[in-house]
């Protein structure tokens, strides 16, 4: 039986009437990494009750489930996410992570209301009249770790309970934004917020996580195929929804005379791209498509030479940790291995070894994507046209195709982009995937992997 | 043993045999230099000779080793006019991915693995007959420096089951085997459980002690079963000379906070007429060893170069600028592991003006490369 010393409680939460607020994750050690401190969480334990320790997590789920859920888009609910933007935007600790400052842009009442418009926008039912689907599991990634707060408001718009279970490995971004919640959490006007919404910790082997589908109406499974398939094995009730984020990538496309013509606002862009979550978000592009219409081929290499010295220039000035020492190293690794397995070009693939690095493929295929880990390196596809672009995204692994971003300049080239949209549509069969400009690839939207979150996270 | 062998170089192509005639012809005139003889100039042109000419065979030999050097040129090395920093090199974790050989499978003598990280799969080095004798030949030259011609009585601190490899040929076992040629009337100093055959050092000790003996083992098998060890028992020996030669890296005993000087200072104190040698090497490149000199400095030898590259281009850096350490060998014939860029840190200390006398390069070792977060998609639900 998993116990409640099993779960690290990361948000206050109610256990047998009494608030525990165990806030085992402490600010940063030397590492930058964040630990969890354990005679901290000892203390709190030992402190606040033996009683907890008595208790199973069957019991305080089944007290937990019994809470009310919140009407939908109810003003608290967005009286808290408002707050929380102002508070990522406005305190200078958060300026050294973009994707929290993202993240609080996002969060905008102004912005927000807009993502809601145009998830409404699409169907005809009013979605104020919602009803909360009841307890929300939400199992998150490790590699975009802070992409878990996105879901997660979309099911507390929704009025959802939420225990959202959030990966063992720590970063500085992730800590923060926890930090940030649970100071929320504990100001008594959004206590109705915080006894429905929980945040824990577990070791992936514990049984929690088997408990707590057991008692989910809904599951949001982030992560790779594998780990998706291990929490889709756990048994559920006969409704319980589904919502599955699988391993995806993402290309960005670009034309030649773009790239010669406005080389710092491309490299802006795609770095915007690339920068959060270390390129290993799926909706950061891995390839890059540069359609071939007007440049030479020396013009063009000498351009795309340009391009990523100019974003391994952005990479060394990082206040994160992409200047880290390891990095290029990986990259040789990368495209030695590519070379090894004859999935580059055969001759001259090197475009750039830095920070950045990119190496051109013949042809984009299934054995090279499952060898890029993220990390700033661009796989680089020059072709001549967009019907070969949206032939080969067809045909190589069409089904896990997520994010198309495009570089659309008004005054030199806008019928890529229509040509694209067009394209794809004609080809790819499913309407999972997304055109978006170049440099908002990682912008959330309610419409996620072809689920529309705020319907389908409500009774229907 | 010879090394004008040809035997397994098919023999009808004679562009790969006179490729690999070159190489030997160019190997052999260094064999006869001195270990540490070659300064700067001399040394690019003769080990660059030898190195590049390896490069070329290996190109011919090894498909996945030519796919690699048509696919990636190198133009960050372009920036000097020296010919060994211009020789393209492997990472060294391919050799933990793919099996590189320049050989056919008949050709392989021995197959090396090397210790991988916990986890990680081992590489597997294949050796041929002439790779292998050229790997015993040079190690001699190099230890002989140091050690003198005489076999000298050996301690060997490793149980004897790993040193003759009954569970597999690692790369302790390797090291063992190799350095096991300098000594005589071998004694392990560990029993099959780690813990240290007392009666047997002290017998060691009583029979040979009043001349030099030789004592082997890696850096953390003598400081964690053995320094440790006597330190709690209160055990103390000493040899008119004890030469301790050890290797393996200082990883497992930084987290203890002992460096160099004080696991030299440790040895002095429980055995008597202690010299220390640590050497640096790789099991991609077994033989050419860089070991210290007696004022403690690592040296390149004639055989093999050390570099230093910046990390975030991989460019090479000035003397005394820290980066990742690169290593050249000019041994490697039956895989292409001549330019290999390991995944240490370090940096180079000065060239052919070490007071000691040893011309070439002289550096220090400064811990591993900091892991990055190389996780994909799949393993997100950490």
């Amino acid at each position: 039986m998993t116990r409640m010393d099993n779960i690290h409680f990361l948000s206050p939460c109610k256990v047998n009437g009494d608030f525990v607020r165990t806030l085992p994750i402490l600010p940063t050690s030397q590492s930058g990494n964040a630990i969890v401190d354990d005679s901290a969480h000892t203390h709190a334990r030992t402190k606040k009750s033996a009683h907890i320790y008595k208790h199973s997590l069957e019991t305080w789920l089944s007290d937990f489930i019994k809470t009310q859920p919140l009407p939908a888009f109810y003003s608290l609910s967005f009286h808290f996410i408002e707050d929380l933007s102002k508070k990522l935007l406005k305190n200078p600790q958060y300026r050294e992570y973009p994707e929290l400052i993202a993240l609080g842009f996002w969060l905008r009442k102004s912005n927000l209301s807009k993502k809601i418009d145009s998830a409404k926008n699409k169907r005809e039912e009013h979605i104020e009249s919602q009803q909360a689907l009841g307890l929300v599991a939400h199992f998150t990634p490790a590699n975009v770790d802070t992409m878990f707060i996105y879901s997660w408001v979309a099911s507390l718009l929704i009025g959802n309970l939420n225990i959202v279970r959030v990966a063992s490995q720590d970063s500085v971004s992730k800590v923060l934004l926890l930090e940030l919640i649970n100071a929320l959490f504990a100001e008594s006007r959004y206590q109705e917020i915080a006894s429905r919404n929980v945040f824990v910790s577990y070791d992936k082997l514990s049984d929690a996580s088997q408990i707590i589908c057991a008692k989910a109406d809904a599951r949001m499974m982030w992560g790779g195929d594998a780990s998706v398939a291990q929490i889709q094995a756990l048994p559920t009730k006969s409704h319980t929804k589904d919502f599955s984020f699988a391993d995806k990538y993402s290309v960005a496309i670009v034309s030649d005379n773009v790239i010669s013509h406005s080389i710092e606002n491309i490299a802006q862009r795609l770095w915007r791209d690339t920068q959060a979550f270390q390129q290993q978000a799926c909706s950061s592009p891995r390839v890059l498509y540069v359609i071939q219409q007007e440049t030479s081929k020396s013009e063009l290499r000498k351009a795309l030479k340009a391009l990523f010295a100019k974003l391994a220039q952005m990479a060394k000035a990082d206040k994160g940790d992409w200047p880290d020492i390891g990095r290029t190293n990986e990259h040789l690794l990368a495209l030695q291995n590519l070379a090894v397995g004859q999935l580059c070009c055969p001759d001259d693939a090197l475009i750039a070894l830095n920070l950045v690095s990119a190496i051109s493929l013949d042809t984009l295929s299934q054995d090279a994507l499952d060898r890029h880990s993220g990390n700033g390196l661009f796989y680089v596809r020059v072709v001549s046209s967009t019907e070969i672009v949206a032939d080969e995204l067809a045909t190589c692994l069409p089904d896990k195709l997520q994010t198309v971003s495009i570089a659309i300049e008004d005054d030199i080239n806008p019928k890529i982009a229509d040509s694209i949209y067009h394209l794809l549509g004609q080809r790819i069969q499913h309407e999972q995937y997304r055109v978006q400009a170049l440099g908002e690839a990682l912008d959330f939207s309610f419409h996620w992997d072809g689920y529309d979150l705020l319907r389908q996270l409500a009774k229907n | 043993m010879s090394f004008d062998s040809t035997d397994n170089i098919a023999s009808e192509d004679p562009a790969k045999k006179a490729a690999y005639e070159a190489y030997l012809q160019g190997f052999q005139s260094l064999l006869e230099t001195a270990p540490f003889s070659l300064s700067k100039f001399a040394k690019d042109k003769l080990l660059g000779a030898v190195i590049k000419d390896l490069h070329e065979y290996h190109t011919t030999q090894c498909l996945a080793f030519k796919h690699i050097h048509q696919a990636i040129e190198f133009s960050s090395n372009s920036q000097n006019d020296l010919l060994l920093p211009s020789i393209p090199m492997l990472a060294v974790r391919l050799f933990k991915q793919h099996e590189l050989s320049s050989i056919e499978s008949e050709a392989i003598f021995k197959v090396l693995s090397s210790s991988g990280t916990s986890g990680q799969t081992p590489a597997r080095i294949l050796l041929d007959r002439d790779t292998s004798a050229r790997q015993s030949k040079v190690l001699v030259n190099i230890m002989q420096t140091i050690l003198g011609k005489q076999r000298l009585p050996m301690l060997v601190i490793d149980s004897e089951s790993v040193a003759r490899g009954r569970a597999g040929f690692s790369a302790r076992t390797a090291g063992i085997q190799g350095l096991s040629f300098f000594g005589r009337k071998h004694t392990y100093a560990l029993n099959e459980d780690m813990i240290p055959n007392w009666q047997a050092i002290e017998a060691f000790f009583a029979a040979h002690g009043k001349g030099p003996v030789l004592i082997f083992g890696f850096t953390f098998m003598i400081w964690q079963y053995l320094i440790k060890q006597a330190k709690q028992d209160k055990r103390q020996f000493a040899a008119e000379k004890a030469l301790i030669i050890h290797s393996g890296g200082w990883k497992k005993l930084e987290a203890e906070k002992v460096d160099n000087a004080t696991f030299k200072k440790a040895c002095e104190s429980m055995i008597a007429g202690s010299q220390v040698h640590n050497f640096y090497g790789m099991a991609e490149q077994v033989g050419s060893i860089f070991i210290e000199c007696p004022l403690g400095h690592l040296h390149a030898p004639n055989m093999a170069e050390v570099l230093i590259r910046r990390p975030h281009n991989l460019s090479l850096a000035e003397h005394g600028e820290t980066g990742i350490i690169e290593v050249l060998s000019a041994l490697p014939s039956s895989y292409p592991g001549h330019a290999i860029l390991t995944e240490d840190m370090g940096r180079i200390l000065g060239e052919d003006d070490c007071p000691c006398g040893w011309k070439g390069k002289y550096f220090e070792v400064l811990g591993r490369i900091p892991k990055v977060e190389v996780r994909g998609c799949s393993d997100t639900h950490g």
